[in-house]
């Protein structure tokens, strides 16, 4: 016990010493917000940030509260930004309306914007290999034959989008210096094993702070539940005098309070398990926020403790209360609880579509061909939508171009012309890459829009089967 | 006789393309068409140029930069001249037969006979346009719009020609069909001796310079073509594309043939050595052919016609129709066949169940790769006990003629 006090207090010492050299900052948040159909939503952010200069060499050989290893990697392979995600379970857009953070596909998603060298590829390569490793995936099945490049999808999110002022004109493009690569693999498993590496990059672990509610028994006994990381340049300034690395990591989980008590209350007890013991003393901000539903007659409900702060935010017209803990102020052992005044939640059985959602599926049968349609649904009642749809099909679907149909099935009568602005297409090469699919769209208000393409499924050597064939191949 | 016989040909053909649940379910059957000879993936080939997306940069399209320019020039004319474009290449090629078969007919009516062929007269020329007009594997593969008829239709249109003694149009033909689906480069040698042996009346050249102008043109046609499709599509790409997926084999989609089974189970490693002996395979019977056949040029075109359906990479039913077709213009060797009725049988059983067995396979899902490429063997081993057939009843027909002394003596082997 003495042992562990002891090396806890030299860890604080050393980040205390690099803090005054290296200018770091790690800021916490657990957001939680019942959603519509009596589920839980818990957000889990950290944020790491670093003042660097881009052009740096021994960067990383000095470091505190950023992850060293995802630092020496972004540096070693010249990334310029990153970002990787881990889903299980499919976000259900009917019930739970928009994430907070940015949704990923099931499986797992990894996108970067390289440096343009010579070695591009075999950067990519290692990166992938390299963060294989690191998080215990599947990672490195990145290969050519899945990595794709989107034109229009993507958009980086570093120090020049920050100063997308359109007063500003833009030094360089990020273009310029660097290429996007996109690869994701549906068929990945998240599990425990990938949480553990992840929670190794926070500079509390799962000691203090938040993160304590990481417990991964709970975490991954949910309907949902996607982690990520984020990293990307930022600037500190309006003029971007200053820059800073920026590392962001998520949890993202949705829990059923309903499936074991039939009732929505819950406590950090109840949904991880753990209360927080302790706050983290090296984060400059830590707390947690609870999305507060409007109290009507037959929604009455109590928060204990009650929060000694609070904001307001707006929902459309309406405006919400948000709790606000600090983490620094509370009684410990901090558990927080939530009660409604029902005897069962009754599930509402209007499903509250938001405005814009898309369905995928893929139609006809047999081992020969088939098509896939998009389904998606603009319910804006007078607005038209601009949307890029990017899909990156698997060289073993062998996509015919010339089947693509875009057609509005209700809402008005529109050609297809005026509805695809703009279109890039790859076509695959058997077993080197894949076919990809951009569309930017525009959505007449309150329509349907139906996008289907047909494909051939390409007959296969006896090797390139994975294992378990005749559970299928997953197309992200 | 013509007329009567190409009205009725014509119209079937149309009348089968109108129905659209036919003529789709056709094209898309393995075994009509092929990776590449598909109509579909024309389409998608001709979409993507028209888009300015590189055709060839894509596993989708393996057939030839000329496609592209002729189906790009008939999308301008109404939708119903592509219909016409594939019957009356059909009748083409029906006509062709006649012609050939009235001009072959000529030749061997001063050739030395056997008794019993003195004073019978041949089939009827227009017999063997009927023959191929209403075959039902030609009327299948027309309707399925397998650009493989354009092949079939160089190949009879260079016999013809070299019949005719055009040598430049001969060796052109040959080139076009060489350049469209690669294995017809093994017909330069038959066309060859059509010109040397026929086509060449009263010339005083040598011989070996006849060769030598022939060989010297085909290889002047085929650089052309492929220089010229370099210009239409501004890149080398195509060669690997087309020729490159012919010869390795990238596309394993099950055909009638006998490559896609074997490279599916193949293992890695002998997959180069085994490409090598497969390709060889096909083409190692044109020389000897040539040589042992050299009198009977035509009956070697249709002996190659028939090993490259069988022992090609990608062949379909459309390869079987033009074989079939050359097959009745020797109708004198058909009384030395012995085994007409089992290879009759064979073609029936194979054309029933392969069908069924795809289907069970594939949609049905009770039965396997194993089934349907079963049912291919069956009709591969009927069609090579027909090309034997016929090599024996040639040998056989050209050994009485020879030796009319030995009919009736009884052979005993010591």
């Amino acid at each position: 016990m003495q042992l562990t006090h002891l090396i806890t207090q030299s860890i604080v010492a050393c980040t205390v010493a690099t803090l005054a050299v290296a200018k770091e900052s790690f800021d916490e948040e657990l957001v939680l917000k019942s959603l519509a159909d009596g589920k839980l939503f818990t957000h889990f952010q950290f944020t790491t940030r670093l003042d660097y200069e881009p052009s740096g060499d021994a960067l990383f050989s000095h470091y505190g509260l950023f992850p060293k290893a995802i630092g020496q990697i972004i540096q070693r392979y010249g990334a310029r930004e990153l970002h990787l995600t881990f889903t299980q379970g499919r976000w259900n857009y009917e019930d739970w309306g928009y994430p907070i953070a940015q949704s990923a596909g099931t499986g797992v998603e990894l996108w970067a914007w390289m440096y343009r060298t010579e070695s591009i590829e075999p950067n990519w390569k290692a990166l992938t290999n390299a963060l294989s490793g690191l998080f215990c995936a599947s990672l490195n099945f990145i290969d050519e034959t899945i990595t794709s490049r989107p034109r229009m999808s993507f958009r980086p999110e570093g120090f020049y989008n920050e100063q997308a002022d359109p007063m500003h004109e833009r030094q360089d493009d990020p273009s310029d210096d660097s290429e996007l690569r996109y690869g994701s693999l549906p068929h990945e498993s998240v599990c425990t094993e990938n949480l553990t590496p992840w929670i190794k990059l926070l500079p509390c672990k799962a000691k203090a702070g938040v993160s304590t509610l990481l417990n991964a028994h709970k975490l991954y006994d949910t309907n949902f539940h996607s982690m990520a990381i984020h990293v990307r340049p930022v600037c500190k300034d309006v003029d971007c005098n200053q820059k800073q690395l920026e590392l962001v990591q998520t949890v993202t989980s949705v829990f059923d309070p309903v499936r074991v008590t039939a009732r929505r209350e819950w406590s950090f007890q109840s949904l991880f398990d753990r209360k927080i013991e302790r706050s983290c003393a090296v984060a400059s901000l830590s707390r947690v926020l609870v999305l507060l539903p409007t109290i009507t007659e037959d929604n009455a409900w109590q928060i204990f403790p009650s929060a000694d702060d609070s904001m307001m935010y707006k929902v459309g017209e309406e405006t919400r209360q948000v709790a606000v803990y600090d983490l620094a102020k509370v009684h410990v052992p901090f558990d927080l609880q939530m009660i409604w005044q029902e005897h069962i939640f009754l599930f509402p059985l209007q499903p509250s579509f938001p405005p814009f959602f898309a369905h995928r599926y893929f139609t006809g049968y047999g081992q020969e061909r088939g098509g896939l349609t998009v389904n998606i649904v603009n319910q804006n009642p007078n607005e038209t939508v601009p949307v890029i749809y990017f899909d990156s099909i698997p060289w073993y679907l062998k996509l015919y171009l010339h089947t693509l149909k875009v057609s509005v099935t209700w809402g008005q009568d529109v050609r297809q012309d005026d509805l695809i602005k703009q279109t890039y297409y790859q076509p695959a090469v058997d077993r080197s890459r894949p076919s990809v699919l951009e569309m930017w769209l525009t959505l007449p208000p309150n329509s349907v829009t139906t996008v289907s393409i047909e494909f051939d499924k390409v007959f296969l050597k006896y090797t390139e089967h994975r294992p378990d064939a005749n559970r299928g191949f997953d197309v992200g | 006789m013509s007329p009567l016989l190409y009205i009725p040909a014509f119209a079937i053909r149309l009348a089968l393309f109108h129905i659209p649940a036919i003529a789709e379910t056709l094209a898309s059957r393995v075994e009509i068409v092929t990776p590449i000879t598909s109509y579909k993936r024309l389409t998608e080939g001709l979409y993507l140029f028209e888009s300015h997306v590189p055709p060839y940069d894509g596993g989708v399209f393996h057939q030839s930069p000329i496609f592209l320019a002729l189906f790009q020039l008939l999308n301008f004319l109404p939708s119903i001249t592509v219909p016409i474009l594939y019957a009356l290449t059909d009748i083409t090629i029906a006509y062709l037969l006649t012609e050939i078969t009235t001009k072959k007919q000529a030749i061997y009516g001063v050739k030395p006979k056997l008794e019993v062929e003195k004073g019978a007269k041949g089939i009827e020329p227009w017999v063997v346009g009927a023959l191929y007009l209403f075959n039902p594997l030609s009327i299948l593969s027309c309707v399925s719009k397998s650009t493989l008829i354009f092949t079939n239709a160089s190949i009879v249109l260079a016999v013809y020609y070299a019949l005719q003694g055009e040598k430049s149009l001969g060796m052109f033909w040959v080139a076009m069909a060489s350049y469209l689906s690669f294995y017809p480069a093994m017909l330069v040698a038959p066309i060859i001796l059509i010109i040397l042996n026929w086509g060449a009346n009263g010339s005083t050249i040598l011989k070996k310079d006849i060769v030598l102008h022939c060989v010297l043109l085909y290889a002047t046609w085929l650089a052309a073509l492929l220089f010229l499709s370099y210009q239409l599509v501004g890149s080398w790409d195509f060669m690997g594309a087309t020729y490159g997926v012919i010869i390795f084999l990238s596309d394993l989609t099950p055909n009638v043939g006998l490559f896609w089974y074997f490279f599916i189970e193949m293992f890695d490693q002998f997959r180069p050595f085994f490409l090598v002996v497969f390709q060889l395979h096909a083409f190692i019977f044109a020389a000897p052919l040539s040589i042992k056949l050299s009198e009977h040029p035509i009956f070697v075109t249709f002996m190659l016609c028939g090993i490259m359906g069988i022992f090609k990479s990608y062949p379909s039913i459309g390869d079987a129709a033009l074989y079939l077709a050359f097959l009745p213009i020797h109708d004198e060797l058909l009384k030395y066949m012995r085994y007409g009725f089992l290879t009759a049988n064979l073609f029936l059983y194979a054309s029933t169940l392969g069908p069924i067995f795809w289907h069970l396979w594939i949609y049905a899902g009770s039965g396997n790769a194993n089934f349907f490429y079963a049912i291919t063997l069956v009709y591969n081993i009927g069609q090579i006990l027909l090309l034997v057939d016929v090599m024996y009843a040639m040998l056989r027909r050209s050994f009485d003629v020879e030796h009319p002394e030995s009919l009736g003596k009884e052979v005993v082997q010591k």
